[in-house]
């Protein structure tokens, strides 16, 4: 079966023409919106594909964003490598914490990932001395042309572009299988030679990878990070973009993900009663479509005419 | 006659209660060799013990010569070693085509893959098995859409594709038709003599039993009370009491 390139491609001139026709607060929401992609993706690596429920992803977001931060003000090191050094520390902190959480299973993982996420929080809050505590790290301005709002935007269109197309190469991947089987039974996976133990803890990696970059893409597009980028909030809205946009289907955390963020920018224009609407949204999601919006698309037709019977489903 | 699967002393205590007892047991090359019992008998906790689901309170499980006692399960498995379940152990929401993918990307050491499309890779593997068990029309469809019969034979595909040397099959017929049951049986002794397969397997069918098996070994509360032919089995004294009763074969 061919894949379909239509729809993404559609969606990526929609998004660089955006750029062009859109004013700059617009150019904003968006370059948040196509951040946060990566940061459901990392969410939906782990629930939608693995089954494992997490709630502790805000702490990898966290740690990119501040990797990247404290080698560029403690150390001055140059934009591309903090970067690549925020990203690394991200994937390092998720295999450091993932080794213990894998070795759970079922509520005891979620609470393990909420216990990670709140210390990371606690750490980056009361170590002063290096992390700046509440006050977070200002004045993370990127280098020459990326300090244009449009500029910044193409530049994180780009990073988010090819980040997704390994998220898609690894879903199809032999390894996205493992994983999907893995959700599907862990006993019957076990029992066809699959080292469960070893297939969580790196798809707990690559997802922490995701977040890191997120986190990482974030902290110069705000120039600023601050400890609340790590705490349960911010877990959370990882969780319910990948629940919103359909966590086990391949372009659920896209969808999620701008549908959550275009939502908040329209609705707390007019409104600031935003946390009421989505406690609405959520709900109406939770009952009415538990396969997210991706679900609710794949239900109306379409889905067998392009081949999704090869796709995961929830 | 090569030995394949063999068990020493092996016990299994769960508190007060010994579900498995000091059982010895041999399983030679092509052998299909039925475990059969009274329910409680322990055999489905002997299987769980000898693929390591559980772990042994004493007792060694030796396959092909090698000491797989301490083993995590899936190098069981990786070793040629595989079983299937009593309850229908499938991936509800997989596709029956890669539901038994995953089992030939798993034994051909693929499964950490990322950098390859698994939609490309074994896919004629895959229509074999799928094939051989009679599934090849239904491979698009999820594994809960099928029939019951038709999620046993799935299970058995699930087990086949990781291209197992032995295979221990925990009721395989339950709750299946009759003509189902027999095709299945016709499977079985099939892959015995193509694939080379050595089966151990446990049935409350006892017309399947004494229609396929080689030899039979009789578990009554955790201990073995009978082994042999199934001539000699069902003239034992013993397992007419706690197990047989009246049975007598029927023309099959």
């Amino acid at each position: 079966m061919k894949t379909n390139w239509l729809i993404p491609s559609l969606g990526a001139a929609v998004l660089v023409v955006l750029g062009l026709v859109a004013g700059e607060f617009w150019v904003k929401i968006a370059t948040e919106a196509i951040i946060m992609v990566l940061f459901a993706a990392s969410f939906a690596l782990l629930y939608g594909q693995t089954g494992l429920l997490t709630f502790g992803q805000g702490a990898y977001f966290a740690v990119g964003a501040y990797g990247f931060a404290l080698s560029m003000t403690k150390l001055e090191l140059p934009f591309a490598l903090c970067f690549i050094i925020g990203v690394v520390s991200a994937g390092l902190w998720a295999w450091i914490t993932g080794f213990l959480c894998v070795r759970l299973a079922g509520i005891y993982f979620a609470i393990m990932t909420v216990v990670v996420a709140q210390s990371t929080f606690f750490i980056i809050f009361q170590w002063y001395d290096f992390t700046g505590g509440d006050n977070g790290i200002q004045g993370l301005i990127p280098p020459g042309f990326l300090q244009l709002p449009l500029a910044y935007y193409y530049f994180a269109l780009a990073v988010s572009a090819v980040a997704y197309y390994g998220y898609y190469r690894l879903v199809t991947s032999p390894f996205g299988l493992s994983l999907r089987s893995i959700r599907e039974n862990t006993t019957r996976a076990t029992f066809v030679g699959i080292h469960v133990r070893r297939h969580t803890l790196k798809a707990f990696v690559v997802s922490g990878l995701f977040a890191g970059l997120s986190g990482v893409l974030f902290a110069p597009f705000t120039r600023t990070v601050v400890p609340q980028m790590a705490d349960w909030l911010s877990s959370g809205k990882a969780v319910f973009m990948g629940i919103l946009g359909g966590p086990a289907h391949l372009a659920g955390p896209l969808v999620g993900a701008l549908v959550w963020v275009f939502l908040d920018a329209v609705v707390s224009g007019f409104t600031v009663h935003w946390p009421l609407i989505i406690g609405i949204l959520v709900f109406v999601i939770v009952f009415f479509m538990p396969g997210g919006l991706m679900g609710l698309i794949a239900s109306y037709g379409g889905a067998s005419s392009i081949g999704r019977e090869r796709e995961p489903q929830s | 006659m090569t030995e394949v699967l063999r068990t020493e002393g092996l016990t299994k205590r769960f508190g007060g209660l010994v579900a498995v007892s000091m059982v010895d047991l041999v399983v030679n090359h092509k052998e299909i060799c039925a475990v059969i019992g009274p329910n409680g008998a322990g055999k489905s906790t002997l299987f769980n013990l000898i693929t390591h689901y559980l772990e042994p309170s004493s007792g060694r499980v030796f396959f092909q010569g090698a000491d797989i006692t301490d083993l995590p399960a899936h190098d069981i498995c990786t070793r040629g070693l595989v079983r299937s379940f009593q309850l229908t152990n499938i991936y509800p929401y997989l596709t029956v085509f890669d539901s038994v993918q995953m089992s030939l990307l798993s034994i051909e050491g693929l499964s950490g893959n990322l950098f390859r499309k698994a939609r490309s890779l074994l896919r004629e593997e895959t229509e074999r098995v799928l094939q051989m068990v009679g599934l090849s029309d239904q491979w698009y469809l999820t594994g809960n859409l099928l029939s019951h019969g038709d999620k046993k034979r799935l299970e058995l595909a699930i087990s086949l594709g990781t291209k197992p040397r032995m295979i221990l099959m925990d009721e395989p017929t339950a709750g299946m038709a009759p003509d189902e049951t027999w095709a299945l049986v016709e499977l079985v002794d099939k892959l015995r003599n193509e694939e080379d397969l050595t089966v151990l397997f446990t049935e409350h069918d006892m017309d399947v039993v004494f229609d396929i098996a080689d030899r039979i070994v009789v578990l009554h509360e955790g201990t073995k009370i009978c082994e042999g032919l199934p001539e000699q089995v069902q003239k034992d004294d013993a397992v007419r009491q706690c197990y047989l009763g009246g049975y007598q074969p029927s023309a099959q």
